[in-house]
């Protein structure tokens, strides 16, 4: 079965063979071995790059969150479907963070932006942030005006991405 | 003043917890308060006894005095400590403690409406022979009167809201250009933040230190400081990074400062634990910036170097003890992180969710003061301060490395943190130098990224194989131990309630 991992910035492609106690696996083409831990039903003991790490993954929501090395990441899991059309990396859709206020909307449908570019200024537990393109873009709809109360997820600005900030499906 | 018996906290989070901790060791009973968002929070699981006072919305719970009132009269509290934020630097409420019989944990009313009005608070100590950073009054939030002051004043200048304090509504400009966008700005963050628009201008200062000094006083006169703080590091003008001693503060200049803050607090008569702060330039001149009213976020680390409770102290001077913390000797250097729940690659920006797992560092010489636990629901009613991480070592370098130490152990699973961005901060070679300024953040990690890490495929496979099962719980969700205060019922730890 084959997946893509989003972590951060990045996707990789995971596929894994097998079931049950013992999982092999294969991330970005490496090889990988993965069982469950016997006595904490939350741990995996990972064999990867000549060592054996312990990871605790829990699910929450959307996400999958993983403790490993010190390190945590948060990662969004898709199954690949053989479709190859998975949903972009830089979402189209620009969307509030967290419930607020629209101060100001810094660009007009039609409008080319460059990736870092204002979007909509937004003031949400008593700060203003910036919410800024991640990636150039051409605006295709502005869904908010000053002043709008927007809940989480809401979306603010359409944008019409460029080619090459589409995910390559080879992961 | 009577000794205080029974102790309302008017407040919420890490810093209730911590007080209540402290009224353990003295035998002091203990009266939490919570809104309906925090009906399971640690800090009322603690307390002897706790309150509802309200929805969630601060404005309709922790900040209504009437509620918090009635909860001390209902549970027979004879004090109310404030903490910080919320109600502690608002004169009315001290006021209407001390109107209601009851002790306030804190300076008097009008100490604290002296220093609250920090246009007003920079004449005071002006007058009291404290330096203090050109500036404007109070002005129209017109880019146009401003632009004549800066003019005056000279750039590059930073706007601050008169009712401020904790960097909110500022914003620095370094061209008259600027002042079109950046006035209304501040003055609606001034607006939202306190309630309060009225804006002025002072002269900002480039790349200075951030050094505050701890005073204390009591009703009999007495006022002591128990050293500085240096908390230059810091994001959104809000602080991530304290330390003490400053790096940069000799003995000389340590006795210059805290000088002028004794003059500072003295000038109000103060009383209570409090923090005079301090601009510091490269060229060791000093000005005053502002005095906060309270008891301050980082003060733990001033109670690792001087072995001071400064709670325990807050009580005692509140019940009418004369001060026992004079003639302190700071001992070593410690450091404090505060990990909040905020997303440092998005302009850290708060972030909310549900605190799933919580794994916190131990250790000699670590300290870990935090409000939430697994199962804690962080949202956006208030602050996004998760935990304070706090180390001593013999030398700076000896904190440093047990601050490194205890940060890779801080483990929490459901929330994003900026944990990994404080890992930067400590092990980036400037901060190890001493190096550090309110710029720092900007100049050394403004391109900061979350570290790939050598197991990213690792927990890519796991989120993979973990996401496999059913959203329903499966085998690994069932086996999560249920907490125990959820099965727990009203039973509360034991303590001295009245």
């Amino acid at each position: 079965m084959r997946h893509h991992v989003t972590i951060g910035p990045d996707t990789l492609a995971v596929e894994i063979t097998g079931s049950g106690a013992e999982t092999e696996g294969r991330v970005d083409g490496a090889p990988l071995r993965a069982a469950r831990d016997p006595d904490d039903a939350g741990v995996w003991r990972v064999a990867h790059a000549g060592r054996t790490v312990a990871a605790r993954a829990v699910r929450d929501g959307e996400h999958v969150w993983v403790a490993v090395g010190g390190e945590v990441y948060r990662c969004t899991v898709r199954e690949d479907t053989g479709t190859a059309d998975l949903a972009p990396v830089h979402s189209p859709h620009v969307t509030a963070p967290m419930p607020g206020k629209v101060i100001d909307v810094a660009v007009a449908a039609g409008q080319e932006v460059a990736a870092g570019d204002p979007l909509v200024v937004l003031e949400a537990m008593k700060m203003e942030t910036v919410l800024t393109a991640e990636v150039a873009a051409r605006v295709a709809r502005v869904h908010v005006a000053p002043g709008t109360m927007v809940e989480p997820g809401q979306t603010l600005v359409d944008l019409e991405l460029a080619e090459s900030a589409q995910p390559s499906t080879d992961g | 003043m009577p000794e205080i018996r029974k102790l309302l906290i008017a407040n919420r989070g890490e810093i209730a917890v911590r007080i209540i901790r402290t009224c353990r060791t003295m035998g002091v009973a203990t009266v939490a308060v919570f809104s309906e968002a925090d009906a399971g929070a640690p800090h009322v699981r603690l307390a002897d006894e706790a309150v509802p006072i309200g929805p969630a919305a601060a404005r309709e719970s922790y900040l209504r005095i009437d509620a918090l009132l009635a909860a001390a009269r209902a549970t027979g509290a004879d004090a109310v400590h404030p903490g910080y934020g919320f109600l502690a630097e608002n004169a009315g409420f001290a006021r209407a403690v001390e109107d209601a019989g009851l002790t306030f944990v804190g300076p008097s009313p009008a100490a604290i409406a002296a220093m609250g009005d920090k246009v007003a608070a920079r004449t005071l100590v002006e007058q009291a022979g404290v330096p203090v950073v050109p500036a404007s009054a109070v002005l129209d939030p017109d880019p146009a009167a401003f632009r004549a002051a800066a003019a005056a004043v000279g750039y590059p200048i930073v706007i601050k809201a008169a009712a401020g304090g904790g960097g909110k509504g500022m914003r620095i400009v370094r061209a008259p250009a600027e002042l079109a966008q950046a006035v209304p700005r501040a003055a609606r963050e001034a607006e939202a933040a306190f309630g309060d628009a009225r804006i002025y201008l002072e002269r900002y200062l480039e790349r200075p230190r951030h050094v505050e000094v701890q005073v204390f006083g009591d009703r009999h006169g007495g006022l002591v400081a128990l050293g500085e703080r240096e908390c230059s590091v810091q994001r959104r003008h809000q602080k991530i990074v304290e330390e003490t001693p400053s790096p940069a503060v000799d003995a000389r200049l340590r006795a210059a400062m805290v000088g002028a803050a004794l003059r500072a607090a003295r000038a109000v008569a103060y009383v209570g634990a409090g923090t005079v702060e301090m601009l510091l330039g490269a060229g060791g001149a000093f000005y005053f910036l502002e005095m906060n009213t309270r008891l301050q976020v980082e003060h733990p680390i001033t109670e690792w170097v001087t072995g001071i409770d400064l709670v325990r102290e807050q009580l005692l001077v509140a019940g009418g003890a004369p001060l026992a913390c004079a003639g302190a000797v700071a001992r070593g250097h410690a450091i404090e992180c505060r990990l909040y729940s905020e997303d440092p690659a998005r302009q850290f920006f708060p972030a909310t969710g549900t605190v799933r797992l919580l794994e916190e560092p131990a250790g000699p010489w670590v300290r870990f003061d935090s409000g939430i636990a697994a199962g804690s629901v962080v949202g956006v009613d208030y602050d996004p301060l998760l935990a304070k991480i706090s180390t001593w070592g013999a030398t700076r370098a000896e904190a440093c490395a047990r601050m490194r130490a205890a940060l890779d152990a801080t483990v929490v699973l459901g929330v994003v943190t900026n944990r990994d961005f404080l890992r930067a901060v400590v092990a980036h070679p400037a901060f190890a130098a001493g190096d550090t300024h309110t710029e720092f953040v900007e100049e050394h990690l403004a391109a900061w990224r979350a570290p790939a890490g050598p197991d990213r495929p690792a927990a890519a496979l796991v989120a993979a194989l973990a996401s496999r099962r059913a959203p329903r719980p499966g085998p690994g969700e069932a086996a999560r131990p249920a907490e125990p205060w959820q099965t727990l019922g009203p039973w509360r730890p034991g303590g001295t309630a009245a």
